[in-house]
């Protein structure tokens, strides 16, 4: 007998307690009819965009990279809109015919801005083609550095080394499963090699599932501005890399300008101590310690080097995402174009800045 | 479901202004056409004037459109409160006919061990000595009624109103980085 008396008094309280919520559903009704018409109008209004698995393709030895001929969106902080070349790659020039090459990741890629604001389209006249994706890391720019060299005698080649995630990636077998290419010391020696038998299109199988919104990343780039484990690998696979990127430009009769962008946080007082906050020892925490190592490789290497840190301000950079917003292309166009003058028409120092 | 994604892209300030404007003009219309025939063309200009800026520069539209997320918000943390209030008077109501648990002393000697059946290996997450069944995000509600039946818990139906409320009045959740900058296989 106890369950139909209990039903009965639970029904007769809910009975009550809905003429209770009655107003709650009358004040309520504006923000759901606001929030119905403006998801849907949203919806109609909002190009169709595709996912990060419908731009890229499998690619031997390198792991992945852009479709070709793709004319789509994708999203970002927002949705914006782009293009490939028949090769994959965004911009509008060719290797052959532009006065830059710029090897990178997703700002390489241009990720975050539409077509008609991504650095390599953003001066007609100067010619800038960017070889890069989303997720790259430094081994996989010098393989398409190698194998694009036969194009690039003359010319300048940029390469964005970002200190957000490509120093630590240089030295993991993958991306969030997604296997790549990375460099490994030789056992009892200072000598490193590229690693690329591993890479195939099959899912990496010891991803790290805990990490899914960088948190993992800004805790590399804390150890990486310190005397810790990672940074005393990362700096001197960095230094590998460059040092061949270097030989290959030499080989081939092109000028390598190296050119570090800094994470956002690097470049406030607020994200500075976040990162701070979460290096393994705080005493000896430096933001600066990347572009110091960077550089002085470089300059080791009679490799000119560019700190973007120096020439780009917080407003460069998106709100909600780690990428350069349309402001922070149209700088480094700027900057590119300088570079330019300076390293193709002049004799210039080894160091920029 | 009350609240607007944040941040907003640009679609969703523009669709923001756009609905905002037109539920304005047609409210202004509506009141208007009481007074004189001449004022609803008015009006209908006035929400024509309103609509260009949020579509032309739809980045002016933050404000107004993070001051209503914010209002939504505070709406909803206040209904959610009285909901659950709600919620936990109907339960202390149904609670009066008893409860299946025992909370007296046991007498000297009385055992407190009861014999229990094993448990299907599928309710290891849920250890409620009912069976479970796998809950899709939109099927909630048919999975609620039937656990609420098999387990002998039918009163708890009487709070599907309310719970169905407050998931109409939970703020929308939005990781900083969008989900599929590098989407997993």
């Amino acid at each position: 007998m106890k369950s139909p008396l209990r039903n009965l008094l639970a029904m007769t309280a809910a009975g009550i307690g809905i003429i209770l919520a009655l107003p709650i559903i009358v004040v309520a009704l504006p923000f759901w009819i606001v929030a119905l018409l403006t998801s849907s109008i949203a919806r109609a209004l909002e190009p169709r965009f595709v996912t990060w698995k419908e731009i890229i393709e499998y690619y031997p030895a390198i792991g992945w990279k852009p479709r070709p001929n793709l004319d789509t969106h994708h999203l970002s902080d927002d949705v914006f809109r782009m293009t490939t070349d028949g090769e994959g790659w965004r911009g509008k020039s060719t290797v052959s015919e532009s006065h830059i090459v710029v090897l990178g990741d997703s700002f390489a890629f241009g990720y975050g801005v539409d077509d008609k604001d991504f650095f390599a389209n953003v001066n007609p006249t100067f010619r800038i083609k960017a070889i890069g994706a989303s997720g790259y890391n430094m081994v996989q720019e010098f393989l398409w550095l190698e194998r694009l060299s036969p194009l690039l005698q003359g010319k300048l080649v940029v390469w964005l080394i970002y200190f957000g995630n490509d120093l630590y990636e240089n030295l993991v077998p993958d991306m969030y499963g997604y296997r790549m290419p990375f460099v490994r010391q030789l056992d009892g020696t200072r000598e490193w090699e590229i690693v690329t038998s591993h890479v195939g299109p099959a899912k990496w199988p010891f991803v790290d599932t805990l990490d899914t919104v960088g948190v993992k990343y800004y805790q590399k780039l804390a150890e990486l501005c310190g005397p810790t484990f990672l940074s005393a690998r990362a700096y001197p696979a960095c230094a590998y890399l460059i040092q061949k990127g270097r030989d290959i430009c030499k080989q081939v009769g092109a000028k390598l300008v190296v050119v570090s962008i800094p994470d956002i946080t690097q470049l406030s007082q607020s994200g500075r101590k976040r990162l701070a906050s979460l290096a393994p020892d705080p005493e000896t925490f430096d933001p600066e310690l990347p572009d110091r190592k960077v550089r002085e490789t470089c300059t080791n290497l009679g490799v000119p080097f560019v700190a973007l840190k120096d020439h780009l301000e917080l407003s460069d950079y998106k709100e909600s995402d780690c990428h350069w917003n349309q402001k922070g292309h149209r700088r480094v166009a700027e900057l590119l174009t300088v570079l330019y003058r300076q390293h193709m028409f002049q004799e210039s120092p080894t160091s920029e800045r | 479901m009350i609240t607007l994604p944040h941040p907003p892209r640009r679609a969703w300030l523009v669709s923001f202004w756009l609905t905002i404007s037109i539920l304005l003009g047609l409210m202004l219309v509506g009141v208007l056409s009481l007074i004189s025939p001449h004022w609803p063309v008015l009006s209908l200009m006035l929400t024509l004037g309103l609509l260009v800026p949020g579509v032309v520069w739809p980045q002016a539209v933050g404000k107004p459109y993070r001051a209503w997320n914010r209002l939504a918000r505070t709406f909803g943390r206040g209904a959610r409160l009285l909901l659950t209030g709600i919620c936990f008077c109907v339960i202390v109501v149904a609670g009066r006919t008893g409860s299946f648990l025992r909370l007296s002393r046991p007498h000297s000697q009385e055992t407190l061990w009861l014999p229990r059946k094993t448990l299907e290996s599928s309710t290891y997450l849920h250890q409620h000595d009912a069976p479970t069944r796998e809950s899709g995000g939109k099927s909630w509600i048919r999975n609620y009624i039937w656990w609420a039946r098999q387990s002998g818990n039918l009163w708890t139906v009487s709070l599907l109103p309310f719970l169905i409320l407050l998931r109409t009045v939970e703020p929308e959740v939005r990781s900083t980085y969008p989900a599929n900058i590098y989407t997993l296989f």
